[in-house]
């Protein structure tokens, strides 16, 4: 082995769990997360050289950083790229049968609460709906105060107006669990 | 019941909102800087905003601190045989790509040096032909034609004589009226025009054109020699030759 595959299987023994987790926290599925640490060790070993050996996990979190952004990049790509379908297709044809649609008052009645639903989030202010965004993303208030650059008791007040808003607009379902 | 169970539709419809208007997500270097607050406030609004519609990277972001090293029993630990294990196969990975770049650059120093090679013949192919123009050149073979129908009894056609580069073929005009101007027309057997353009008078009443010899293969052609005059053509003469095979 040489040295620098030494000094490499020595920064990968070492840093591996952590990148791993570094990605489960990101909540990247368990796959991915494994995937996603071998690319950034892969790509670790490929600039290695320009390394100096400071900041070890400052340079991988950049490499690592670097990795998960592309890899959103190419999931949004392949959302809007997405698989189509032959009409012959066999496999497509045999797909068992859509579930019945609900007739058109229910329909009626599910758009009319999407639109005002809609409505109500555009009534919210961009700090209230962000904050209101990464909470139900199930962020911790710490880690939403740090992710937009505020403080936890601002956290914690966006959240509660942009819950009284949506109450008040939206009804008693929301009110119980606000109050 | 969890707190946020009836949050449920206004999440989706945070969602589809977020996916409606998705941009690409910063750079680490913008994250990053971001995290150290080093952005121009309407940079940072535009990360921040970015963050919301790319949670995972608020989560990145909010991990200030490298995290500690899973242990067993939790969820995320991974057992040293795992990591060997891992660590093989990124080996043989990291080997195959380094194959394969060696590869990617051998087909790129050979595509190199052919493309150096050629770009050398050429040039020197180049150079030969410019000095070889810019040499003081044997005179041409010059070549008379006579108009059809007008070569006499046996009103044999012109054969050209095959040896040299280029023949100049001299068409004399026995018409004294004179048209403002004059166009050649070469054409083979079948009528069909090979070249055509316009020409000068020239003061003993002939008409020149240089052909190279290898413009014409073994044949016969007529060359025909209009007068024009506005939009009007007039068919002044025709002029047979023969070229026999080299």
């Amino acid at each position: 082995m040489t040295r620098r595959d030494e000094k490499f299987d020595a920064v990968y023994r070492k840093y591996l769990p952590r990148i791993y987790r570094y990605f489960r926290q990101c909540r990247v599925s368990d796959d991915e997360s494994h995937d996603l640490a071998q690319d950034t060790f892969s790509r670790f070993y490929a600039s290695m050289d320009r390394h100096r050996g400071e900041a070890e996990w400052a340079y991988l979190e950049q490499i690592a950083l670097n990795v998960l952004r592309n890899w959103l990049r190419a999931q949004k790509t392949a959302k809007r790229s997405a698989k189509l379908v032959e009409l012959d297709d066999p496999e497509f044809t045999q797909e068992p049968e859509a579930p019945a649609l609900p007739d058109y008052a229910e329909r009626q009645h599910q758009d009319e609460q999407r639109r005002s639903l809609h409505e109500a989030i555009a009534d919210l202010t961009e700090a209230q709906r962000q904050v209101l965004q990464l909470w139900l993303e199930d962020m911790q208030y710490n880690e939403i105060a740090v992710a937009l650059h505020i403080s936890v008791d601002a956290v914690k007040s966006r959240l509660r107006d942009a819950k009284r808003i949506l109450s008040a607009r939206l009804g008693d379902k929301f009110r119980e669990e606000t109050e | 019941m969890n707190p946020k169970s009836n949050w449920h539709a206004v999440h989706e419809a945070l969602v589809e909102r977020r996916e409606r208007m998705m941009a690409d997500p910063p750079t680490a270097e913008e994250l990053l800087a971001y995290r150290r607050g080093e952005l121009a406030p309407e940079h940072e609004a535009r990360i921040r905003e970015l963050l919301v519609t790319y949670p995972a990277l608020a989560r990145a972001i909010a991990q200030t601190e490298p995290p500690e090293e899973p242990r067993p029993g939790e969820d995320d630990y991974i057992p040293e045989q795992e990591i060997d294990r891992r660590w093989k196969a990124l080996r043989k990975r990291l080997r195959k790509n380094h194959r394969e770049a060696g590869r990617v650059l051998q087909f790129f120093q050979i595509s190199t040096a052919v493309a150096a090679s050629l770009a050398l013949a050429f040039g020197v192919m180049l150079w030969k032909a410019r000095s070889e123009l810019g040499q003081p050149r044997v005179a041409w073979e010059e070549q008379l034609l006579m108009p059809d129908g007008r070569r006499g009894i046996s009103d044999a056609m012109v054969t050209l004589r095959t040896h040299g580069e280029s023949v100049l073929l001299v068409a004399p005009l026995l018409d004294p009226e004179q048209y403002p101007e004059y166009r050649l027309e070469l054409t083979d057997s079948a009528g069909d025009t090979l070249w055509t353009s316009a020409v000068k008078r020239r003061h003993n009443d002939t008409f020149a054109i240089l052909v190279p010899r290898s413009f014409l293969g073994a044949g016969t052609y007529k060359i025909l020699l209009y007068g024009v005059d506005g939009g009007q053509q007039v068919h002044l003469a025709s002029y047979s030759l023969h070229v026999p095979r080299s």
